[in-house]
Formats: structure tokens, C-alpha cells, sequence
């Protein structure tokens, strides 16, 4: 009743009944892999909403403090106020270390959902015209979200996260040129400074989350006026789009994906322990933990930097430093390559037409191989970030690995493109051999227990 | 009541007893288990029952929408086009003004970028020099000053010069090795008096505290990304990304006994960076 | 009958009867009944499973194919690690040939086939590939395929099991709570390949069509064989997983008698070690008097002399021991890094090869033939908590790890987790500097340092808050990650799947 005299009340004053005629009814292809980016969507409010909590108890501040919590071993320490204000957050607040694993479990999924949607969309060719755009925003917003992840990781100010700082302070320092100047003004000195925490703070609660829900607004805004993709079927064209209804049953269906999501979030947060910084201490410049690992999204950068060449380039009394290449190159290139695919594709394919209906991986061999390899090099890089970890697990020499992971990163991209190349082919050429489609039957049981097939109906109704 | 609904309602009631459970445990201090079993409980619960409810008790069907056709038809587009252009020409008609109105907003953008300056300070000496200087003394973490008697062969300490105890660039390793093994070139002949070689923390490949010794080696480890440097030949790089030796700290031993530096370090320590000659 | 199959079976049995009287003649007591009564039925399902009626069976119906295959999965494979090959290997060869086995056990490849994260993927992934790839099909129309088929869904359950059943050397010895979740997990992994099996719409395996006659009877086939490994396999996992909990808590019990034990015993050591420093204090000759020469003298012959020679005057295989500290000694003895089992390897712990009073004689008998010093360090149990995290982090950290989990220093070499680690051990280890690790003297740490150290440690064995939960053995991010993916994004996956559709 109140809902009817709200929409009501806005259409007197709107006239928003028309608009939500059409939106109430507007069809949403439920294809499960076209979820991906509502989780991640999901797990962005999860964070938000977990976020606003933490904030409160957060001391953004390098001022020496003393510790008076339960942990004893820490009692006396020297350390940070932001650190203490973390340990205390998580073992002297009541639900503080829910919450805040919970965020952390949060990021980290976020990041997954997001690296799966990029590949559902990027192997399904839903990147194509008219979605370029979208493609260029979901990629921003992909960066963004790595920079909330780290800048998120780097405030406890703990033993694991300060020496995550360093290695990026070292990193932007290696720029040729404008390196020093850059790391100085981000870190407001040379490291360790006391300014760096409440920055880090500031971008990870204002700037960043910001530019994050704009960017979303727009994605979303652009989706809708676009309406979704959809793979071939019957009935599918390229003029329609088939699907569930908003209302009810799509909105339904979103909001138990995204219950589901907070669920899930918060079985992790209170079961599993997630960077345990009061294990780890605060942080000094001269103190170090092994094995040392950043978050996961973070994985491919170090596995670069663990890899990369042992160049460094003398120029006139000028230095390039080694982490230049692997640090600053490397995720460049990588980056500009997949915010420009769109439109390389279209240069070399010539295909300026307008794609609404989805390509299966096999119908586009060249960009399932490219893919493939991208995505090979990216997780060869990620895994060799943890070398040193499965050294110690399998009692190899980090050294061997190290070798072996170099050789990996070349052989094994290109290995996987040729096979995933061939494959595509082979599954194309046999779709295309099949003389004509056996009509889909549809079998249900019958009263008696048995069974009858029918020609299955259009549009295709589940169960 | 159907079992379907039946099914869909348990599935809510279950939601509220896990929200009273995440209330009682934070009531009790119950620790992050029993909070998250609550919300766990209350939102798979309200998940499940959600979606039990969209695919069992919803009508499942399917709806067809037309896409709207793009680009718009020629005679809109065109129109649309001479509106804009229309402007333009209007605005077009005191170009020279246009200019300056660019100009103005550039120089108002340049001078925007002014204040970022003082988001930093200039790019000074800070990274060419370090605490230690001529006559410093080698001090332990807690302040103690290194007496030249005080260490066995095969140990190591992390050192500052005296009254810089924490110093980020000046931390220095402090190793004392078999005199035969040290293999010095000859202008770092005196560096090393009775085997005590101290070289910089900061891994010169990235910045991170080398502080793995494999004592029995005389190798240094980089924990972050695994470079190895090989004490005995004046730290020089021997596997992993790092490119430079750690740079070496002058040691020599006072007249009664402790260690001093005998000056800064001859090099930026630390990772690289453009400037650095 | 198939009379070759039936030789083959025989001939197996003939072999491990043959390997387990050599392990008896050689280990001087029986192997335990149940292992050969274990290897007996394993013939019988191994039979049962690929021998008629069920083999022709199995040729036309889906059904009886994956009856087949859940027996080779939750029978045979099980029942062949209960009758302890590798152990009984082992036992039956000599010592040369049982190092060279050991070698391969402890070979890279080895280790990693039977992690058991990828023992658990990797027959995850046989599983759902073998049903969801031509190879299914292909192995009906061609036998050479179907064996290889047999052999891999065979070798991949062995490996799947090996890593909860531990008979003999194991690679990865898991702790229970770990190997509940290890079941655990695989019980909806299963559930859903039975599943969609069940659900499926479409006929996956044409060649039934032709053996069943029609589309229908296929299909209803193909559904009774999704339920069987739905239902039944789920049943049969949830089985174990119950199995799994009963022996941990009947575990737990034993580890309370046991350190009830322990108590009791480690007082009377703790006497013997105080009557021992007291003697050597005057002198090693009456410390000779005290422990018999002649115990210790024995046991150096038999277990050390082989590779640091009779004399304590070394060989290629162990070094020279005339001029070894106590420390030094009792460190390798009570870690149970010696006497080692491969030479060369790095000497990993191990519970001790002695007890506390053959260790005392050991260690009287070298200390009587060594110049070494025969200090002991004095571990009293009073040192400062926070003084020893900050010197922790400062001098181990960065090898032993913040958590104390240990890590890998390069060269294959490894930093041990120090959970294991008795605060007596610690100590030593911190003076002694064993393998690669540097020695820390007392002018470096003073021994009220090293107190302060062995405090920390000993808090951080025990009590050290894992507030937040579940805690991977303190791994870090790398596990976190794979949580996320795995359970985390994975299971969300799991949801939107079963709100969405399958175009």
C-alpha cells in the first residue's frame, strides 16, 4: 500500500510511470556467468558498508603509542598509533575483528569476481562495439579497486603491509626523470614518513571509494541503456534480448545473489583469520618477515619484480634501476594492451559491426589463444610472487625456482595460446561439420513414471 | 500452506535465530566465531529462502525486448549535428575570443598544479647520505655500543650509528667473518678490521631489509624477492633481481676497543633512482 | 572366468605374500593381520569390479559402468593403502635398497604428485573431465582407452585417499582437523557430479543409446547412474568423514594419556640432566662413572659410528665429532635429526630414535671422547615476554618468520617451524647454530636474552591469540588468496549457477 501511494506521490510530481512500466518489465538474460559483476558489485556494498565501521576506530597516525590490550607479548611495544588502534580494533572490540575480516575476505573476492567477469567478458567478445566504452570503465575500475586493495592493506601499519609500502615506494622511485619527485610527493619525503598513513587513509576512504561508485554509476547507466548481451539460442537475434523480468523475478533472484554474497563474506570473516597483524608487529624499516606475500591481486607484480632481469642502465651519470622494467614497464604495457583490445581487435579484424549477441570462445580463435596466454603470463607471474612459499612447502631450491619460473613465463603463454588455438578451431570446424542441428528435445516424466519428449518451446522455459 | 512455503518460511524463521544469535554473541563477548556463525546463519538463511522463493514459487517467465536501433535515424542525427554546429559558428564568429578562452583555462589549470608542490619536500640529499659519519660509533639496537671483542665468528647484528638508533637508511648489518675468507679489493683492504664487515640493510634491488644470513655460506637473502649477496666478496649480487652490491660500510676499531665507522657510506645506499650517479 | 585376470590377481598376492614374510624375518615381529586382510579384499573388489557379472554389465549400462567405477574409487583404492605397501616395501628390502626408495619418496616430483592439495584437484579434475570429456565416450568403443581410463580414476583415488590414510612414510602428514576438512570438501564436490549427472537433460554418452535401444532408457539409465554416485558416494564420504572424527577424537584421548605420560617422564629426565651438569661440573670422568660407558658406547657403535666412525673421527657420510659441544649433541638427538635415515638430505625433525636415558648415554659416551665444551644452557622459564618478541623480530623473523611458521632460506634449505620445539631445543639452537643458521653467542644474546627468546617462542607455540578463526597454519596471503578464489568467489559461483540459466 505504501509503495503504491509512494510511486504514486513520484509520478504526480516525476511522471515517472512510464519509465517504470518499461523498467519493471525489462528482460535481464540470466545466464549464471552474467553474474560475475553483480558479485562483485556485492561485495563492493559488503565493503562499503563494513568499511564506514572500521573507520571509526581507525588513528590514521604514526605517533608513537603504548599498547595496553590483551595481547601481552605486544604490551610495551613500540609502535604506531595507527597499529595499536588496529590490534586494538581487533582483539579488544567486540565483532571489530568480524568486521574487519570481513572487509579484508571482501577486497579479496571483490577482485576475484572482478578478474572473472573481465574474462567472461573478454572471451565472449561482449567488449565489442557498442560496449568499448564500458570495456574502458570496467578496466578502470579494475585499476581502482587494486589501488583500494593495496592502499586498504598498507594502513594497519604492520610488519608485512610497511615493507609492501616500501617495495612500492622503491618502485615509483625507479621512474626515469620524474621517479624521485614523484615518490616524494606521494610519500611526502623520503620513506619512512609520518604523512604516508593518513594519505593512504585518505585515498582509501574518499578518493578512491568515490571514483569507484561514479564509475560503477556509469557502467550500470550505460548497461541499461545498452541492455545486456545474450548468447545465441533460439529465438536470440541481434535486434531482441531475451530474459527474465526485472520484477519480480530478476530483482529477486539478484537480491538472494547478493544475500547469498553477504553470507558467504561472513562465514569467512568468522571463521577464517585473515592477516593477522598482531602476529606480525608493528612495523620498523629494519625488521622483516619471511615468507612475505601481498595480497593475491598484488601476486603478479611481485612475481614480476621477483623475476625481472638484473638490468640496470647507466646513462651519463643517470640510473634506470632493475625494478623499473618488471615495476613500472611490465604492468604498463600489460594495462594499455587490455584497455586498448577493443580496438585492436576491430583494427585488424576490420569489424566495425555492432555486437549483441555473444561469441562462444571457439567462434574467435585468435582472441581465445591471445587470452589464453595473457592470462597464462598473468598467473605464471602471480604464482612465481610465492615462490618462496611452495620452496618451503615442496623443498625445492627458491633459486631453481626462480629459473624455472623464467622459462615458464615464456613457454608456457605461447604453449597454452597454440593449444588453445588449435582447440577453438577444432571445436569450431566439428560444430560446423555437423550436417544440421538435431532439434532440442525436451523430456519430462509422465504420471506413470515414464517418459515422453516434446520439441522444446520458445522462448525456453526453465523447469 | 504448501510444503513449498512451508519450506521458504522455515527458511526466514532460521534467518531471525541466526540475527538473535549474532546479537546474543556480541552481548557475551563471544568472540568472532559465534558473530559470524550469527550473520552467516541470517544470511544464508534469508538467501536461501529468497531464492527457494524466485525459483520454486515465482512464475518463470521469459520476456522478449526489442533493442533500440543505433545510431539514431539520419534525420535526428542530422538535426542534432546542426544544432551543435549552429553554436559553433555563433561562437565562431569572435574566434580570436575562443582562443583566449582556452588560454585562460589552461593558465588557470597550470596554476592549479602549483599547490600539489607542497605535497612533498624538494628531492634534497635525502637519499645520497646516511647518519653515519667519520668517528660514529657502531651501536646495537638497544643503544650499546660494539666492542670489537664482543663477537664470535659466523654471528650477525643489526647496528646504527650512535644517537640514530632506528634510522631507516642508516641501518647496517654487522657480520663478523674468518678474516681468510673476506676476499676485499685493495682500496677496501682496511675496511674490514679483525673480520667485522658491516654492510647497508636496505636490498639495493627494492629497498627491503636483507635479513636472511646463511652463516654457513656467508650469503645474505632478501626475503622479498630473493637476492643474494655474497658477504665475503664485498656483497656482490649473486643470484635474484638485485644488480648492485650492498654498498660497504668503512669499519675500524677505536683506540679502546669499540667499533666506529670511518666515514658515511661511499655510495647512495638503497635501491636506484634516476639521479644517482 | 577370465583366467588371465585370475592369474594376475593370484600372482599380485603371491608377491605381497612373499614381501611380507621378508618383512617379518627382517623387522622381527609380524606385520599387523589387517593390512594382508586389507590387500585380500582389495583382490577380491579389484575382481568383483572388473570381472563378469559387472564387467559386461557395464559395457551397455551407465549404471553398472559407474558401480564399477565407484568400487575401483571408494573400495580398491582404500583397501590397497590399508594393506601398507610402501611399508611393507620398505620393511622387506635392505637398508641400501630401502635409502634408495626413501630417495624416491623424498624427490620433488613424489612430493609434489602426493601434496595433498593437488591429490585432491587433481582427482577432482579426473573426475569431472573424465565424465564431461570425449574421453568417456571414447573409452566405450575403444579398450585400450578404457584401461587407461580404469587406471587413471585407479591412481588418481589412490593418490586422493594417500592423503588421509597414513600407513608407512608419508610426504604430508596431515592433522585431523585438516583431514575432516580434506573429506569434507570433497563431499559436495562429488554430490554435485552425481548431481548434475542426474539432472542433466541430454544424453552425454551416445554410445548407450545403442546398447539401451532407446532415448528414454538411456536417459533413465544415465540418471539411476547420477544418483548412485550422488547418493551412494555421498554416503559413503560422509561415512568416512564420520570414520575421520571418531579416530581424531579417540587421538585426542591417546594425546592426553600420553602427555600424562610425558609429565611423569619429563621430571625423572629433568632430574637426570640436573644429576648429569651437576657431574660434568667436576669433571667427565665422573660423569663416566655415572652413566655406564658401556650402554652408550653400544649405541654409538650401532647407530652413529657408520658415518662419524668409530673413534668420533668422521667419514665422507658425518662429520668429526672429537671436538662437538653437549648442546650440539643433545640438539641433533632429541630433534631427531640424528641418527639420519638419507644421508646428504637436510636433517629434518623427527620424534627421538632413543629414549631420554639412551639419549643421556649417547650423550655421555661422546662427551667422554670430545674436547668440545660441555656447557648447558639454563632455560628457567622466567624470561620477558615483550623483550623476546622484540628480539625475535629482530634475530629470527627473517628467517623463521614473524608466526614462527619457518621458510625457505634458498638453496633447498629450510628455516623449521619452531612449533615443535621444545624451549630447551631453542635455546640450544640459538647457541649452537645448527646447519646454515648463524650461532648467536653470548656476548651477541646474553642468556637472559635468550630467556626472553625462549619465552616468546613458547608463547607463540601455544598461546598466541589465533583470534580470528581458522588460521592455514599461519601460511599468509597465499592461502588467503586461494581461500578467496576457492571458497569465497567459488562457492558465490556455485549460487549464481543454480539462480541462473545454462543457455
Amino acid at each position: 500500500m505504501t509503495i503504491r501511494r509512494l510511486v504514486l506521490a513520484l509520478d504526480d510530481r516525476l511522471g515517472v510511470a512510464p519509465i517504470l512500466r518499461k523498467a519493471l518489465r525489462k528482460a535481464f538474460p540470466d545466464n549464471w556467468s552474467f553474474m560475475f559483476g553483480e558479485i562483485a558489485l556485492y561485495c563492493f556494498l559488503a565493503l562499503l558498508a563494513t568499511g564506514i565501521y572500521l573507520g571509526f576506530f581507525f588513528d590514521a597516525s604514526t605517533a608513537p603509542a603504548t599498547y595496553r590490550g590483551s595481547d601481552i607479548a605486544l604490551r610495551g611495544a613500540p609502535m604506531s598509533a595507527a597499529f595499536a588502534s588496529v590490534v586494538r580494533l581487533s582483539l579488544d572490540t567486540r565483532a571489530g575483528l568480524l568486521l574487519r575480516q570481513i572487509h579484508h575476505w571482501a577486497a579479496l573476492v571483490f577482485l576475484a569476481a572482478i578478474a572473472l567477469h573481465m574474462c567472461r567478458i573478454f572471451f565472449t567478445g561482449a567488449f565489442r562495439r557498442p560496449r568499448e566504452l564500458n570495456w574502458v570503465i570496467g578496466m578502470t575500475l579494475l585499476v581502482l579497486a587494486m589501488a583500494a586493495g593495496f592502499t586498504g592493506y598498507s594502513l594497519p601499519d604492520d610488519l608485512l603491509s610497511g615493507t609492501g609500502l616500501r617495495i612500492a615506494y622503491s618502485v615509483l622511485l625507479s621512474v626515469p626523470v620524474v621517479g624521485g619527485y614523484l615518490a616524494f610527493l606521494f610519500f611526502g619525503g623520503a620513506f619512512p614518513t609520518t604523512e604516508a598513513i593518513s594519505r593512504l587513509l585518505f585515498t582509501h576512504v574518499v578518493i578512491l571509494p568515490a571514483l569507484i561508485a561514479g564509475a560503477i554509476g556509469v557502467h550500470l547507466a550505460i548497461i541499461w541503456r545498452q541492455k545486456h548481451t545474450q548468447f545465441r539460442g533460439p529465438g536470440r537475434t541481434e535486434g531482441n534480448v531475451i530474459g527474465s523480468p526485472l520484477w519480480p523475478n530478476y530483482a529477486i533472484k539478484s537480491i538472494g545473489l547478493g544475500l547469498a554474497t553477504a553470507a558467504i563474506l561472513a562465514g569467512l570473516g568468522g571463521f577464517f583469520q585473515i592477516n593477522p597483524i598482531w602476529l606480525y608487529g608493528p612495523y620498523h624499516p629494519w625488521d622483516v618477515s619471511a615468507p612475505a606475500q601481498p595480497d593475491w591481486y598484488i601476486g603478479w607484480l611481485e612475481g614480476a619484480l621477483r623475476l625481472g632481469p638484473r638490468w640496470t642502465i647507466d646513462l651519463l651519470h643517470h640510473t634506470i634501476p632493475s625494478p623499473f622494467f618488471p615495476g613500472v614497464v611490465l604492468p604498463c604495457v600489460f594495462f594499455a594492451l587490455l584497455y586498448l583490445w577493443p580496438f585492436l581487435e576491430r583494427w585488424v579484424t576490420h569489424d566495425g559491426e555492432a555486437h549483441q549477441l555473444l561469441d562462444h570462445p571457439s567462434d574467435a580463435p585468435v582472441r581465445t589463444a591471445i587470452g589464453g596466454a595473457v592470462l597464462t603470463f598473468a598467473i605464471v607471474l602471480t604464482l612465481a610472487g610465492s615462490d618462496d612459499v611452495q620452496a618451503n612447502i615442496f623443498s625445492i631450491p627458491v633459486q631453481g625456482m626462480v629459473a624455472a619460473y623464467r622459462w615458464l613465463l615464456v613457454i608456457l603463454p605461447i604453449a597454452v595460446g597454440l593449444l588453445s588455438y588449435q582447440f577453438a578451431r577444432e571445436i569450431r570446424a566439428r560444430r560446423n561439420q555437423l550436417p544440421a542441428p538435431a532439434p532440442r528435445v525436451a523430456i519430462s516424466r509422465t504420471e506413470s513414471g515414464g517418459f515422453k519428449d516434446e520439441p522444446e518451446s520458445l522462448p525456453s522455459n526453465r523447469r | 500452506m504448501t510444503t513449498k512455503t512451508f519450506v521458504i518460511a522455515l527458511a526466514f524463521t532460521i534467518s531471525g535465530l541466526g540475527s538473535a544469535l549474532f546479537a546474543v554473541a556480541y552481548a557475551l563477548h563471544a568472540g568472532p566465531r559465534l558473530e559470524g556463525l550469527g550473520l552467516f546463519v541470517a544470511f544464508g538463511a534469508l538467501a536461501s529462502g529468497v531464492i527457494l522463493w524466485a525459483l520454486g514459487a515465482l512464475p518463470q517467465e521469459q520476456v522478449v525486448d526489442q533493442r533500440d536501433e543505433y545510431p539514431s535515424d539520419a534525420k535526428t542525427r542530422a538535426a542534432s549535428l546542426a544544432a551543435l554546429e549552429a553554436g559553433i559558428d555563433e561562437l565562431d564568429r569572435h574566434g580570436f575570443l575562443l582562443k583566449f578562452l582556452c588560454g585562460a583555462f589552461g593558465a588557470l589549470a597550470l596554476a592549479a598544479l602549483f599547490p600539489l608542490r607542497s605535497l612533498g619536500p624538494g628531492f634534497g640529499k635525502g637519499l645520497y647520505r646516511t647518519k653515519w659519519r667519520k668517528g660514529a660509533r657502531v651501536v646495537s639496537e638497544d643503544g650499546t655500543p660494539v666492542r670489537a671483542s664482543d663477537m664470535a665468528i659466523g654471528s650477525i647484528m643489526t647496528v646504527f650509528p650512535d644517537g640514530h638508533v632506528g634510522d631507516a637508511s642508516s641501518q647496517t648489518l654487522l657480520l663478523r667473518l674468518p678474516t681468510d675468507t673476506i676476499q676485499a679489493s685493495p682500496d677496501r683492504r682496511t675496511w674490514s678490521p679483525q673480520g667485522y664487515a658491516a654492510f647497508s640493510k636496505v636490498c639495493t634491488h627494492a629497498g627491503c631489509p636483507v635479513g636472511l644470513y646463511l652463516a654457513s655460506k656467508f650469503q645474505l637473502l632478501c626475503p622479498c624477492h630473493q637476492s643474494v649477496f655474497d658477504v665475503a666478496a664485498e656483497a656482490r649480487p649473486i643470484s635474484g633481481p638485485a644488480a648492485r652490491p650492498l654498498p660497504q660500510l668503512p669499519l675500524r676499531i677505536a683506540g679502546d676497543g669499540y667499533l666506529q665507522a670511518q666515514s658515511d657510506y661511499t655510495e647512495p645506499i638503497g635501491p636506484g633512482f634516476w639521479q644517482r650517479p | 572366468m577370465n583366467y588371465a585376470a585370475l592369474a594376475l590377481l593370484l600372482g599380485m598376492l603371491a608377491i605381497y605374500a612373499w614381501l611380507v614374510r621378508r618383512y617379518s624375518a627382517r623387522r622381527e615381529r609380524p606385520l599387523p593381520r589387517g593390512h594382508a586382510v586389507a590387500f585380500v579384499a582389495m583382490l577380491f573388489a579389484l575382481y568383483a569390479a572388473l570381472e563378469p557379472p559387472l564387467e559386461p554389465l557395464a559395457d551397455t549400462s551407465f549404471l553398472y559402468h559407474m558401480a564399477q567405477h565407484m568400487l575401483l574409487i571408494y573400495v580398491v583404492a582404500p583397501l590397497f593403502l590399508l594393506s601398507a605397501p610402501v611399508m611393507v616395501l620398505l620393511g622387506s628390502v635392505g637398508i641400501a635398497r630401502a635409502r634408495s626408495i626413501g630417495g624416491l619418496l623424498s624427490s620433488p616430483l613424489w612430493r609434489f604428485l602426493t601434496f595433498p592439495v593437488f591429490a585432491w584437484l587433481f582427482f577432482t579434475v579426473v573426475m569431472w573431465g573424465a565424465h564431461f570429456s570425449p574421453l568417456y565416450e571414447l573409452s566405450l568403443t575403444n579398450p585400450i582407452v578404457h584401461l587407461f581410463e580404469h587406471a587413471l580414476f585407479l591412481g588418481s583415488a589412490i593418490l586422493f585417499w594417500q592423503a588421509i590414510i597414513h600407513i608407512g612414510p608419508v610426504a604430508w602428514p596431515m592433522n585431523f582437523p585438516l583431514r575432516i576438512v580434506y573429506v569434507f570438501i570433497a563431499m559436495p564436490q562429488s554430490a554435485f557430479l552425481g548431481l548434475a549427472l542426474y539432472q542433466s537433460k541430454y544424453l552425454l554418452y551416445p554410445h548407450y543409446l545403442k546398447t539401451q535401444g532407446s532415448a528414454a532408457r538411456a536417459l533413465t539409465d544415465q540418471q539411476s547412474g547420477g544418483a548412485l554416485m550422488w547418493i551412494v558416494g555421498g554416503l559413503l564420504l560422509f561415512a568416512v568423514f564420520m570414520l575421520v572424527a571418531a579416530m581424531w577424537g579417540r587421538h585426542e584421548r591417546r594425546l592426553g594419556e600420553q602427555f600424562d605420560a610425558q609429565l611423569a617422564a619429563g621430571s625423572r629426565a629433568l632430574a637426570i640432566v640436573g644429576v648429569a651438569c651437576l657431574l660434568t661440573g667436576f669433571g667427565a670422568g665422573q660423569a663416566r662413572a655415572a652413566t655406564p660407558p658401556t650402554e652408550g658406547e653400544e649405541l654409538f657403535a650401532v647407530h652413529c659410528s657408520s658415518c662419524h666412525g668409530a673413534n668420533l673421527e668422521g667419514s665422507a657420510n658425518g662429520p668429526y665429532l672429537r671436538n662437538v659441544s653437549r648442546m650440539k649433541v643433545e640438539f641433533y638427538l632429541t630433534t631427531g635429526r640424528m641418527p639420519a635415515s638419507v644421508p646428504g638430505i637436510q636433517n629434518t625433525r623427527g620424534s627421538p630414535r632413543f629414549t631420554p636415558s639412551q639419549i643421556d648415554a649417547l650423550v655421555g659416551f661422546v662427551m667422554s671422547r670430545s674436547q668440545g665444551s660441555n656447557a648447558v644452557v639454563a632455560v628457567d622459564g622466567t624470561g620477558n615476554l615483550q623483550r623476546g618478541r622484540t628480539l625475535f623480530i629482530a634475530n629470527c623473523s627473517a628467517c623463521h618468520g614473524a608466526t614462527g611458521k619457518g621458510g625457505a632460506v634458498g638453496y633447498g634449505r629450510l628455516a623449521p617451524n619452531l612449533d615443535s620445539a621444545t624451549n630447551v631445543q631453542v635455546a640450544q639452537a640459538i647457541r649452537i647454530g645448527p646447519g646454515i643458521m648463524p650461532v648467536f653467542d653470548p656476548k651477541t644474546l646474553d642468556d637472559a636474552q635468550v630467556s626472553d627468546i625462549v619465552r616468546f617462542v613458547e608463547v607463540l607455540r601455544a598461546n598466541r591469540p589465533q583470534a580470528g578463526g581458522f588460521a592455514f597454519d599461519n601460511v599468509g596471503a597465499v592461502a588467503e588468496g586461494m581461500v578467496a578464489w576457492v571458497l569465497g568467489l567459488g562457492l558465490i559461483v556455485i549460487v549464481a549457477r543454480v539462480i541462473g540459466t545454462n543457455a
